[in-house]
């Protein structure tokens, strides 16, 4: 992978040469598309593999319990009310209320077993019956008719009257909107969904010992325990990881990676903030953080509202707050303004990096473009939340999906509004090529321009990606998509992005070379795409997926791990570039806190994501812990803690250009850097770890089913740590995000008014490069690694 | 003896080993010539850069991120065992939890006083520094 082989002064028609040897593209393609063409096959086998869902339920006494249509009716209704975001389904969804496969399965379980002589112990009849019931596989495929016993009938019927009584009751008080669910055809299609699931939590797949979902949950009543696979990928994958880790570990001792031969020797002036003049699409970005910064005002507040309801289910300090505002409408806010707010940022680092790539030149009406995109996102943002709150309380009929709220985790906005938002993404990646259309026509499409353009263009790709999860898809298949959004669109494509955009950033700071950069922007492709793309299957261990994705899940989102080890030393490698300590220039660096956020970015990603990340990776700890506070605390460190830490990074960059300088002042991104980081750890060290481990305890010694219910959320311990969080919240949402927002209003406010001409000349915009005069003659014939050894100053 | 005390007093000590990791991690070198990544460039270039000054910005800021960082983490212990002293102080229970957090306060004691010279002359150098009104290009 040497990188010799190319030098930046050539060009071939016209264009500048590739930067970087040939190997690394090479590599880059290859890895990604392996990757890939298994992500294909595991795709074809999810559909061929999925749990079936039978045309009808009956007794073997003939009694008809529920068809095919009433158990896709009850998951409409499940996403229609926005229940994936109060309890779950196979482990997923949101964690307050009951996970419903485990709940039917633990409740009917205990049925059958009180209706075959009430006794548990593992040698009694009883238990022999009712596991017997549970794991015998009496589905027929040519009739398309499962069979269940007339002790599951029974089950089904009492079941049907405790659901009713959870979901509709006219006081509220479990974290639903008070008579939330009434219509008994509901209530019977819903327990039909919940039973499907419950089945193929516990029946054996066809030919083998264990069930549809890899004996998931854990249920000693029906004997689920975990399978052979889920240990032997566990130890696996382990291995793995070491031997990814130590490979990597030696490849980095024999090749010189980055391809240097002599350290960085030029002295460069950054331009002061006040003297580098913004193009009119750089100056819309303003409203773009502001708007980012309300909308995570929001969001945090939400998400104080979802964590009251942990804390105290009863009441909000008196106000009806579940009337209007349920737990599972302001957990659906609460996650989706978690990707609105940090797009929004990405979205305005985009287009206030575009003209400095191009070297100042802008196209015309590039700054109306983004106005219209900043409007046309804002009505997307108003108007999917709305529609969701719209949707839960069936305001809008027929449009539910359409209009309101299609209710997968994640990708709860209805579908109008999701093509909407991809339309919108698209619109930006054409913004920008808008504005980089000069530059690309005389680049190497392996150079960075081009790769900034490219990682662009994946956002609004692989968010599409989530247009395949409908409401009528089948559970599993959803899944499968749904996660290629939530793993892949986020965990791969916003972190290449996220490379991409900070390497050029220092690129564009003159603090990094080119080619410096190109190299880490190449190995993070190569290291991620290794192990993220078919480690998106690390989510799809129980959710009907046949053992494959598990062994592969396993193993592949181990080696996720390998880049997170090396390349966090990659924040501080650029900052060590930034020092310059011998090559001094003669301006301050002005982004002194925006580096900070980067840090901030390295440090969670290495905890939030490889800590906690890898902690609940192993499938053997997933299949007791999924679904737990575990994995809120994960998904709070890894998104807050890099993409949001990011977000507010791009932010405080751009701002400092925006807000003049005589209006600046460390004094806010200081204490919102603080706050944020501070505030986060509190949530995770204070609440989340300590509950979710608890929580995890609970679960090997009383089972899923007990330790996902409300009795053991509302236990003394429980309820006690979810309150003892609440000055890490105040600190983040008074110290960090206030602050914040007032910042971007600043930016606002005050918003620089120099702006750049049309027709000024093209140059570096920030900063300027100066020669000494003792190398200004090698410097021809010196590569753009820098200058050759020997001239180093000492 | 309930669970809830012995949670909350086992969960410190292991806050306790957080701080210590926090601890190892900030004595780790920042300097981007010690980085793993570089370790091939290391042996291609015998003539490497001097490594970075931990004094030099933004090295200085590793130290006080992870000082800082362990400091709240030790007032999580102590806010968590205070807080648990409230609702459970037999005098088993007590003894525990206040055995358990004491190596917190400890820290926290000798953390703040660690802070308080970095937080003198360096830090409000490189402040005034960023705030001193630039020339232009
Ligand atoms: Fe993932």
């Amino acid at each position: 992978m040497g990188t010799s082989d190319a030098t930046a002064q050539d060009t071939t028609g016209g264009r500048r040469a590739r930067m970087i040897g040939r190997g690394w593209v090479q590599a880059a393609v290859l890895v990604t598309a392996v990757g890939f063409l298994v992500l294909g096959l595991l795709a074809v086998r999810t559909y061929q593999a999925e749990p079936p869902i039978p045309d009808r339920v009956v007794t073997s006494t003939g009694r008809t319990l529920f068809t095919g249509d009433d158990v896709r009716e009850g998951q409409r209704a499940f996403l229609r009310n926005g229940l994936m975001e109060y309890g779950s389904i196979f482990g997923h969804g949101a964690y307050l209320g009951p996970d419903f496969t485990a709940d039917y399965l633990h409740r009917s379980a205990e049925s059958v077993n009180k209706q075959y002589g009430d006794d548990t112990s593992s040698s009694s009849d009883a238990h022999t019956r009712t596991v017997e019931d549970f794991r015998t596989n009496r589905y027929d495929e040519r009739t398309g008719t499962l069979v269940w016993s007339p002790a599951q009938g029974e089950a089904f019927e009492q079941l049907t009257g405790h659901y009713a009584d959870l979901l509709g009751r006219p006081e509220g008080k479990q974290g639903l909107r008070p008579n939330a669910i009434t219509d008994p055809a509901d209530i019977h299609d819903l327990t039909a969904y919940f039973g499907w699931s419950a089945w193929a939590a516990a029946a054996e797949r066809p030919g083998k010992s264990y069930s549809y979902t890899n004996n998931w949950p854990s249920e000693s009543l029906v004997e689920n325990e975990p399978t052979g696979h889920t240990v032997l990928w566990s130890v696996l994958s382990l291995i793995f990881l070491l031997v990814g880790a130590g490979g990597l570990f030696a490849a980095f001792g024999r090749w010189n990676f980055l391809g240097w031969h002599g350290s960085d020797q030029r002295t460069l002036r950054f331009h002061a903030p006040g003297a580098v003049r913004l193009t009119p699409a750089q100056r819309t970005t303003g409203w773009f953080f502001f708007v980012m910064a309300a909308l995570f005002l929001v969001q945090t507040l939400l998400g104080s509202a979802t964590q009251h309801y942990r804390a105290d289910l009863g009441s909000f300090f008196g106000i009806p707050l579940d009337e209007w505002l349920p737990y599972n409408l302001t957990r659906t806010w609460h996650t989706q303004l978690a990707i609105f707010w940090v797009v929004t940022s990405f979205l305005a680092i985009g287009i206030f990096l575009a003209p400095l790539i191009s070297r100042g030149w802008e196209p015309a009406k590039q700054a109306l473009l983004s106005r219209l995109l900043l409007g046309a996102l804002t009505v997307v943002v108003v108007g999917s939340l709305l529609g969701e709150m719209a949707g839960m309380r069936g305001w809008l009929g027929g449009l539910w999906s359409w209009f309101g709220n299609q209710g997968w985790e994640y990708l709860d906005l209805g579908r109008v509004w999701q093509v909407l938002l991809v339309a919108g993404m698209a619109v930006w990646a054409l913004i920008l090529f808008r504005g980089l259309r000069r530059r690309l026509a005389t680049e190497s499409v392996a150079n960075m321009p081009w790769l900034f353009f490219l990682a662009a263009l994946a956002l609004p790709a692989f968010y599409a990606v989530g247009l395949l999860a409908t409401p009528n898809s089948t559970y599993t298949t959803a899944d499968f998509w749904r996660f290629i959004v939530v793993h892949l669109w986020v965990e791969d494509f916003l972190e290449l992005f996220t490379t991409v955009t900070v390497a050029y950033l220092f690129v564009l700071l003159g603090v990094v070379r080119e080619r410096v950069a190109l190299a880490v922007i190449y190995l993070d492709i190569v290291l991620y795409s290794a192990g993220g793309v078919i480690g998106t299957m690390h989510h799809l261990y129980f959710s009907g997926e046949p053992a494959e994705h598990l062994a592969l899940g396993a193993t592949f989102s181990a080696l996720e791990v390998v880049p997170l080890l090396f390349l966090t030393v990659e924040a501080w490698s650029f900052l060590q570039l930034g020092a310059r300590r011998h090559s001094p220039s003669s301006t301050p660096f002005p982004h002194r806190w925006a580096v900070m956020f980067l840090a901030a970015v390295g440090f969670w990603n290495f905890l939030g994501a490889g800590v906690f990340g890898f902690l609940i990776n192993l499938p053997i700890v997933s299949y007791y812990e999924i679904g737990t506070g575990l994995t809120a605390n994960h998904a709070h460190a890894a998104m807050m803690g890099v993409y949001g830490m990011l977000a507010v990074g791009f932010a405080v960059f751009a701002l400092r250009y925006l807000i003049p300088e005589h209006r600046w002042s460390d004094r806010w991104p200081r204490l919102s850097f603080w706050s944020l980081n501070l505030g986060l750890a509190w949530m995770s060290f204070a609440t989340l770890l300590p509950g979710g481990a608890l929580q995890l305890y609970k679960v090997l010694d009383a089972g899923y089913a007990d330790a996902r219910s409300l009795g053991y959320l509302r236990g003394p311990t429980n309820t006690f740590l979810e309150w003892i969080r609440l000055p890490g919240d105040v600190v983040f949402i008074v110290g960090g995000v206030l602050p914040l927002l007032w910042m971007t209003w600043l930016g606002i406010r005050h918003r620089t008014t120099a702006a750049r001409l049309p027709d000024a000349p093209e140059q570096e915009l920030l900063f300027t490069e100066v020669v000494p005069a003792d190398v200004e003659g090698h410097a021809a014939e010196a590569d753009d690694d820098g200058v050759p050894a020997g001239q180093e100053e000492r | 003896m309930s669970a809830e005390p012995v949670f909350v007093a086992v969960y410190t000590v292991l806050l306790l080993a957080v701080v210590g990791v926090l601890e190892f991690q900030r004595r780790q070198p920042t300097s981007a010539w010690d980085a793993r990544v570089f370790t091939g460039y290391r042996r291609a270039v015998p003539d490497a850069p001097r490594p970075a000054d931990p004094a030099d910005w933004p090295h200085s800021e590793v130290g006080r991120f992870h000082v800082v960082l362990s400091l709240f983490i030790s007032a999580i212990a102590l806010v968590l065992v205070a807080a648990e002293l409230v609702r459970h102080h037999r005098p088993l229970e007590s003894a525990a939890l206040v055995a358990a957090a004491s190596p917190h306060a400890l820290v926290a004691y000798r953390y703040l006083r660690h802070l308080r010279p970095h937080r003198g002359p360096h830090g409000q150098d490189a402040r005034r520094q960023d705030q001193q009104p630039q020339e232009g290009p």
